[in-house]
């Protein structure tokens, strides 16, 4: 049954809650001062969901995409666009989550994105039937830039439903919109995966990408202790300098001052569920 | 009895209806006022259609078992294509018996068609020109001779100038009989001493990909499609698909699915209470997103803006 919400948030552990309630673990920790503000529209197509924000402080979070679904960030309105894994996301770009898979998001300031979810199983059926060929969907990570064309078509799509929801329209609520929205978007997404190109990710930032969701499923073992550096070093079997320039690249920060932060922030740290 | 009639008409729906073989569904695909007149000619045994439309469209026609059916333009004109080939000022097609088709018009055309029993065209093929006149297993262009072509459009203009203008001839059955005696003998002619086209094995694959593709369109016909799920249902992919349409639509299969929503949003239009529902419910339920330009599109295929449409609903 398609429906769709519009939330404000002022507590950013409200805004976790709800990002949660999308079905990906999301552990979120505002990075700079000032009051939390955030706008969320949620889209819940028949398969499909589509998501989108405007936050107004940088923040840093994990993103863990569910088993059975596949994320696409693609960026929304103008303005900066979230950083995953260390790397920005151009406005002609988007990247691509697989199942089961981790990753950070960052905003260094105000901050719009917007997510497609969408059940693997469906992406691999369609993009069968509409190359004709065994479809693949990948799981790592990737950054794909698309032509034009093909990003402007995908971001009209997205847009026009989250400014439908936002301006009370009931049209997002009818299950032949959803439908059609639904076939359009999966169209749209099996042209940008078959024909867009990969952006190339150099190993060492992959390995930081991994270093940084590492650290972070460390952290969260112990949620109530300071760990030491040295100590995670030895767990994770890094030196230090890997784990500083990884979290730097990842988290924004050095692992000392994100984990200070992790327990300072208090009522503001979202533990993931 | 024979008989005839001649009809115009405005509502390509109407005239889509009105024309005997069964026009499941007829497209304009240009905006402009339509207008078509269709002349309908009921000899004996010996059915025939004269057509004239002044916009370019798409139909497709449903299959007729039963009758043997040609067709052919009765005068020159903007690329005309039946079931996939060019209907030239010279050639004829013959298409299978139950054979259902696409007929794409790219602008003012003009053709006619004739039919007559199966049996009664195999027979006469073989008493009077000893050849084998049984439908082809696929439609078939046939070419035939300057004489044996200008003969048969000379008569079947005839034919529609009689229906104009003395429909009382046509209606006394002795003087329909000869009319129909010396159409059988020029449609046999052309027919039996005509060339035929050389191979058509890929466009018989495309042919079936695109009734599938029918059968999908058929099956839902209040609802809106797409590509992916017709890409699923049919077993075909996107390129494949593209390429059947380009060549039986002159279109690609994403272009007549938008024109089909577009009549489809149209019909909705038309149906609705202004009170009851808005333009941008209707066009999103038909799969537009882009208001501004759903409403450049529409009121470049229909003359009108959507919102003047849902105003005036058909009484």
């Amino acid at each position: 049954m398609p429906g769709s919400v519009t939330s404000v948030f002022g507590e950013a552990n409200d805004f976790a809650a709800a990002m949660r309630a999308e079905g990906c673990c999301f552990g979120l920790l505002v990075t700079g001062p000032g009051a939390f503000r955030a706008r969320l529209t949620r889209v819940a197509l028949h398969r499909l969901r589509l998501s989108a924000a405007e936050e107004h402080l940088p923040r840093v979070a994990l993103v863990a995409v569910p088993t059975d679904m596949i994320l696409v960030s693609l960026p929304s309105g103008s303005g900066p666009a979230p950083i995953w894994g260390g790397l920005g996301l151009g406005a002609g770009d988007i990247m691509t989550l697989g199942a089961g898979q981790r990753l950070h998001m960052r905003t260094d300031g105000p901050c719009r994105w917007g997510a497609i979810w969408l059940p693997t199983g469906e992406l691999v059926r369609y993009g069968s039937a509409l190359t004709g060929m065994s479809f693949a969907v990948p799981a790592a990570a990737l950054w794909w830039r698309l032509r034009p064309a093909m990003m402007r078509h995908l971001r009209h799509l997205h847009s026009a439903a989250i400014r439908l929801v936002e301006s009370g329209s009931r049209a997002m609520i009818d299950a032949a919109a959803a439908h059609g929205l639904e076939q359009q978007l999966i169209h749209a997404l099996v042209e940008c995966l078959s024909k867009g190109s990969v952006i190339e990710v150099d190993r060492a930032t992959r390995e930081h990408q991994d270093i940084a969701v590492r650290f972070e499923a460390l952290l969260r073992t112990e949620p109530e202790r300071v760990l030491r550096t040295a100590e995670i070093c030895k767990t994770l079997g890094i030196p230090a300098r890997t784990l500083r320039i990884s979290c730097e690249e990842q988290l924004g920060m050095g692992p000392t001052e994100y984990i200070r932060r992790r327990h300072t922030t208090g009522g503001r740290q979202v533990k993931v569920s | 009895m024979p008989s005839s009639a001649v009809r115009t008409f405005t509502d390509p729906e109407d005239y889509a209806a009105a024309i005997r073989q069964g026009t499941y569904e007829l497209t304009v695909t240009q905006r402009g006022d339509f207008t078509a007149k269709l002349t309908r000619i009921d000899l004996h045994r010996l059915w025939m259609q004269r057509f004239s439309e002044n916009l370019p469209r798409v139909s497709h026609i449903a299959g007729w078992g039963g009758r043997a059916v040609i067709a052919f333009r009765t005068r020159p004109g903007p690329r005309l294509l039946s079931s996939g080939v060019e209907m030239l000022p010279t050639n004829i097609v013959r298409y299978r018996e139950g054979q259902s088709y696409y007929r794409l018009s790219s602008g003012f055309a003009c053709y006619g068609a004739m039919s007559l029993p199966v049996a009664e065209l195999v027979s006469l093929g073989a008493t009077v020109a000893g050849v084998d006149l049984a439908p082809p297993k696929d439609a078939l262009i046939v070419t035939p001779s300057q004489t044996a072509m200008a003969k048969l459009q000379r008569l079947h203009a005839a034919a529609g100038q009689l229906a104009e203008g003395a429909p009382e001839i046509i209606a006394h059955p002795e003087a329909a009989r000869g009319l129909e005696q010396a159409l059988i003998e020029a449609m046999v002619e052309c027919l039996s001493t005509g060339e035929t086209g050389g191979d058509r094995s890929a466009l018989r694959h495309h042919a079936m990909i695109l009734r599938r593709f029918r059968r999908a369109v058929e099956e839902n016909p209040d609802q809106p499609l797409y590509i992916p799920e017709v890409c699923a249902a049919i077993g075909a992919s996107d390129r494949t698909l593209r390429v059947c349409c380009q060549e039986q639509l002159g279109m690609s299969p994403k272009r007549y699915l938008l024109l089909r929503r577009m009549h489809l949003a149209r019909r909705a239009l038309r149906d609705s209470a202004p009170t009851g529902t808005t333009v941008t419910e209707i066009a999103t339920r038909h799969g537009f997103w882009q208001f501004g330009r759903f409403a450049g599109e529409y009121r470049s295929l229909f003359g009108e803006l959507p919102s003047t449409t849902l105003g005036h609903p058909r009484a």
